[in-house]
């Protein structure tokens, strides 16, 4: 095990013969029968190195496929061994999207459980109505919903426990989502996980799996809810409909997510090609221009402000030559100040833009000129 | 290559040799480079210190009975640290010399009378492989944080293998086990930010060590943090990141094996006793044969490359030596050689009878008479073997190739020659033809070549010829196995060094692979030699600092210390707060997945046109 370097005048022509060994990622490409298989046919085998970018302070946070599927593993037997949760039991997740939010909603169904969202914006009296008719056994909750849910000190039936998608403990009986992953990191044994698995595997294809508090139907409580079988299905078609390539990188904008969104993801962590970025809120334009997506899950507001800003801004200097031509016709990046402004306010790659809400026509119309737009995910 | 062609070539190597340094001679000496990362010049051929060696010869040890009183008293609080630092608890002097055809090494205690015990069977044999010693590396320099433990401390050398010990945790309940494993009463387990501080403390003075770190336990895997140990090792620009474990994870759950190789796991270091369930009798689960082959199967399926590691015990296991390394050369695709370490009789083999030791005591000697024996003299104790330490020679022509700009010193293991020995052989995976490299490259002789090219110390271009000419002129095709060509040989050495000759790329796997077979012979408290301790090059990394091996597992016994003042819980409290493991003893068979999973289970391609496999999977 010495390096020989010294030796590379020698080794030069067997090097014409020579192949890269890089570990790649696998494309999936095929759907199992639920979300549970979904989640374990996609972080079997795979190595990209970011599943997961988000914003950590200054910098970005790459979750690789490993580190995601043991923090969901590590969520869910800490959720099965320490908190009782079992299949059908309802996980409820108050919070923005972050990526925790992800891992513990893998974790809630990969163990049969039926992960429950619900807006943290809500009123407090209707965010407590809402948890009350569902009746979850764990609540994952962020800094904004603790502060309706008296920091965690609330009672409500059958629940036994609350998490804080914080870094410090809001109060002593609420754990921190960190100090759940720590806890589980020693529950994380083969035995155990591939126990989850197998139970994951083996989980009907009718069963609940995702449920959705639906926040725009005022005085009353009403729910959405797909089981796995749906949930692949829809999966399935978010995947011909916005098929991925190696590489692709997906920005997503999001405060609490929808139904859909939710899905979108799944679908986005379980093709094996996407990094999915999770943008942060007031740094979006310098974000695309830093991450330059190929797709884009933003809200209208998000997407108005960029072409806003695109279209004040002064004409290219030099008009586009045939280079510049080719290299668009040919969808390579090269220099993005040749690229039409509206792209280049979006990174300069984006292939196609989802957005999260009604799209006011004329908008659509000049972000059609440089990506495809989809139908809003509501 | 004909065989007159590769004569030719090799007398026209032989003859530009000569010619380059007659040239050579009449110009002097051009000074040693000085690294930034070494405290010194790079030391030439001439300049190197070694440690006495030959016998009778004396040299300070331990009295086996007053360490364990002291490291007692030590941990009852009895006695402050400080002694174990600043004193010289248990010394004696011991006399190393040859009587009745072999080697021993004698000690007295004045409390506790004479104690007596076997170094080697062939004193030729040590006798050759201490003459094949180049010399000791630098002196380590700006590591006093790292470096205090009194008598135990290490003085030389860069080191090769930083170990952790991530956790004492064990899935198995092994005898022998020096680190007495699950039996201790107390969990020590490192947090992830510990872990961190270790690994950035180890490169933070001179010599600037390329190392391999080295996971240990306890079982490795079991540490929640391995993972993420593993990415943080690579990170900062370890040379590789390697385990010592049974294998247990890896054949029960293949998705860690995948999931380790991306978090930068490169090399299993794994636990492997015998080619039959029987042979490992020994580990108390009766199909621990079968585990050992999933593991293996799913690691290389994931890419990690595998050493079996092998305590050879006298009248237990020394039967499994031939027939493993015929299995390793027999699985050569899979196994990259093989690490043979005689017993070393410590954590709970500690307390062991003087018989009993007399009978399972097992030295590097013994590993080279039995493969001589099994292998029909194919293997020559006295032409093949070399001691770890000769692997200097090659570090410093890489050092001075790298130049002054150089952030890290090469890896070089330069322990004393005492501690192990090696062979490496070339394998054909498909015939099942092999050799040893010493059969036909005269490696000692390219050792010396190598040698006056760094004391000569020229320019790049001058120095990569001379090695090329070196090697031509060393390698006789007349005596390698058929088959086996000058570009076989290349084409190995790449792989080996991780296509280092080929700017990080490996050709296919080809038909011949090269085998290291090494012997690695730890102390314990009848054979401790001091002199071995201070050149010491696979430390472990404590919150204490580095310690060398022996020094950690028995000497003066720095683990119990060191896990006594760090333990996190009690076994009792641990298994309540946290879960218990599963723990597989008691000669009872463990359940064993019967099949791998597919990597996709349902059939139907969905938006085939971007989905579709491209890649050729793994």
């Amino acid at each position: 095990m010495v390096h020989l370097e010294w030796l590379l005048a020698l080794g030069y022509i067997d090097s014409l013969f020579a192949e890269r060994t890089a570990v790649t990622s696998r494309p999936l490409g095929t759907l199992p029968e639920t979300l549970a298989q979904l989640y374990l046919q996609a972080m079997r085998h795979h190595a990209r190195e970011a599943v997961l970018l988000w914003r950590d302070g200054d910098q970005w946070a790459p979750v690789p496929d490993w580190r995601f599927d043991r923090q969901v593993i590590r969520i869910a037997l800490y959720l099965k061994e320490r908190a009782g949760v079992k299949p059908e039991d309802r996980v409820a997740i108050v919070s923005e999207l972050r990526q925790e939010w992800l891992a513990a909603e893998w974790a809630a169904i990969g163990l049969g459980a039926v992960s429950v969202a619900v807006d943290p914006d809500l009123a407090p009296a209707r965010l407590t109505g809402a948890l009350v008719e569902a009746g979850p056994r764990v609540v994952f909750a962020s800094e904004t919903a603790l502060s309706k849910l008296d920091n965690g000190t609330m009672s409500l039936p059958g629940l036994t426990e609350m998490i804080a998608f914080t870094t410090q403990r809001p109060t002593d009986s609420v754990r921190t989502i960190a100090e759940i992953v720590e806890l589980g990191g020693t529950l994380d044994t083969a035995e155990r996980a591939q126990a989850f698995r197998a139970y994951a595997r083996s989980i009907p294809a009718d069963q609940p799996a995702l449920s959705q508090h639906d926040a725009s139907i005022e005085g009353r409580v009403a729910w959405q809810e797909v089981s796995h079988g749906q949930g692949v299905e829809r999966v399935g078609q978010w995947w011909k409909l916005r098929p991925a390539q190696e590489g692709d990188r997906t920005y997503v904008l999001a405060g609490s997510p929808s139904l859909a969104l939710r899905l979108a993801l799944h679908a986005c962590v379980a093709d094996g090609y996407t990094m999915t970025v999770l943008g942060g809120t007031g740094r979006a334009q310098a974000e695309l221009r830093e991450i330059g997506p190929q797709r884009i899950v933003a809200p209208p507001a998000m997407l108005e402000d960029a072409v806003h800003d695109a279209e004040q801004q002064p004409p290219p200097m030099k008009p586009e030559g045939w280079r510049e031509r080719a290299n668009r016709a040919l969808g390579r990046g090269g220099d993005t100040s040749s690229k039409h402004p509206i792209s280049t306010a979006l990174g300069g790659r984006v292939r196609a833009i989802d957005p999260l809400g009604p799209l006011d026509p004329l908008l659509a119309e000049r972000l059609r000129r440089v990506a495809s737009v989809g139908r809003e995910i509501i | 290559m004909n065989d007159l062609v590769a004569a030719t070539v090799k007398e026209l190597a032989n003859a530009g040799w000569h010619t380059v340094q007659t040239v050579n001679g009449l110009v002097p000496e051009n000074a040693s480079l000085q690294p930034g990362w070494a405290p010194g010049p790079l030391i030439k051929s001439r300049e190197r210190t070694k440690p006495p060696l030959g016998w009778p010869r004396e040299t300070d040890s331990l009295c086996p009975r007053c360490v364990v009183d002291t490291r007692n008293a030590i941990i009852s609080g009895e006695r402050d640290l400080a002694d174990l630092v600043q004193g010289h608890n248990g010394e004696i002097k011991a006399t190393i010399l040859e009587e009745n055809g072999r080697v021993i090494v004698r000690k007295t205690c004045p409390e506790h009378g004479t104690f007596e015990d076997l170094l080697s069977i062939d004193p030729e044999f040590s006798r050759v492989i201490e003459a094949r010693y180049p010399g000791r590396d630098f002196r380590t320099a700006g590591d006093e944080r790292i470096h205090r433990h009194g008598t135990s401390t290490i003085r030389y050398g860069r080191g090769a293998v930083l170990t952790i010990d991530l956790t004492n945790r064990c899935n198995m309940m092994c005898n022998p086990c020096f680190m007495d494993a699950n039996q201790v009463g107390y969990v020590h387990e490192l947090t992830l930010d510990e872990i961190k501080q270790i690994l950035d403390d180890s490169i933070s003075f001179k010599p600037r060590r390329q190392m391999s770190v080295q996971y240990s336990g306890g079982e490795p895997t079991m540490s929640p943090h391995f993972l993420e140990a593993c990415r943080y090792a690579k990170d900062l620009g370890y040379y590789s990141v390697q385990a010592a474990t049974n294998g247990l994870r890896f054949a029960l759950e293949p998705e860690f094996a995948y999931q380790a190789k991306e978090a930068g796991f490169d090399i299993a270091y794994f636990q492997f006793d015998g080619v039959t369930n029987d042979a490992n009798r020994h580990r108390h689960i009766s199909n621990l044969f079968d585990a050992k082959l999933m593991a293996i199967k799913n690691m290389r399926a994931a890419g990690i490359e595998i050493v079996p590691v092998t305590t050879v015990v006298n009248t237990v296991n020394d039967s499994q030596v031939g027939p493993l390394l015929q299995f390793i050369i027999d699985n050569c695709d899979d196994l990259g050689g093989i690490s043979f370490q005689p017993v070393s009789f410590t954590g709970r083999d500690e307390g062991i009878t003087d018989a009993d030791r007399h009978r399972q005591r097992y030295t590097i000697s013994h590993l080279a008479h039995e493969l001589h024996r099994y292998f029909d003299g194919k293997v020559d104790p006295y032409r093949d073997w070399y001691p770890l330490g000769a692997v200097g020679g090659f570090t410093t022509v890489v050092d001075h190739l790298r130049g002054a700009e150089a952030k890290f010193g090469g890896l070089a293991c330069s322990c004393h020659p005492n501690c192990g020995s090696s062979v490496f052989i070339v394998a054909n995976r498909r015939n099942g033809t092999w050799a040893p490299v010493t059969q036909f490259f005269d490696v000692q002789a390219f050792l010396n070549d190598l040698a006056v090219i760094a004391d000569s110390a020229r320019g790049r271009t001058l120095s990569l010829v001379q090695i090329a000419l070196g090697m031509l002129r060393h390698f006789d095709q007349r005596k390698a196995p058929p088959g086996f060509t000058l570009t076989e040989f290349l084409k190995i050495l790449n792989r080996k060094t991780n296509g280092a000759l080929m700017a990080g790329r490996k050709p296919p796997p080809q038909d011949w692979k090269m085998l290291w077979v090494g012997g690695m012979w730890f102390q314990d408290l009848w054979t401790y030699d001091f002199r071995r301790t201070e050149m010491c090059v696979i430390p472990y990394a404590t919150q204490e600092g580095e310690i060398s091996f022996c020094a950690y597992n028995t000497g003066v016994g720095w683990r119990q210390v060191v896990e006594n003042m760090h333990m996190v819980a009690n076994t009792k409290d641990w298994f309540q707060r946290r879960g218990r493991h599963k723990i597989y003893a008691g000669d009872r068979p463990m359940d064993l997945p019967s099949r791998s999973l597919p990597v996709v289970s349902a059939p139907e391609p969905v938006g085939a046109g971007a989905h579709a496999c491209g890649c050729g999977g793994h």
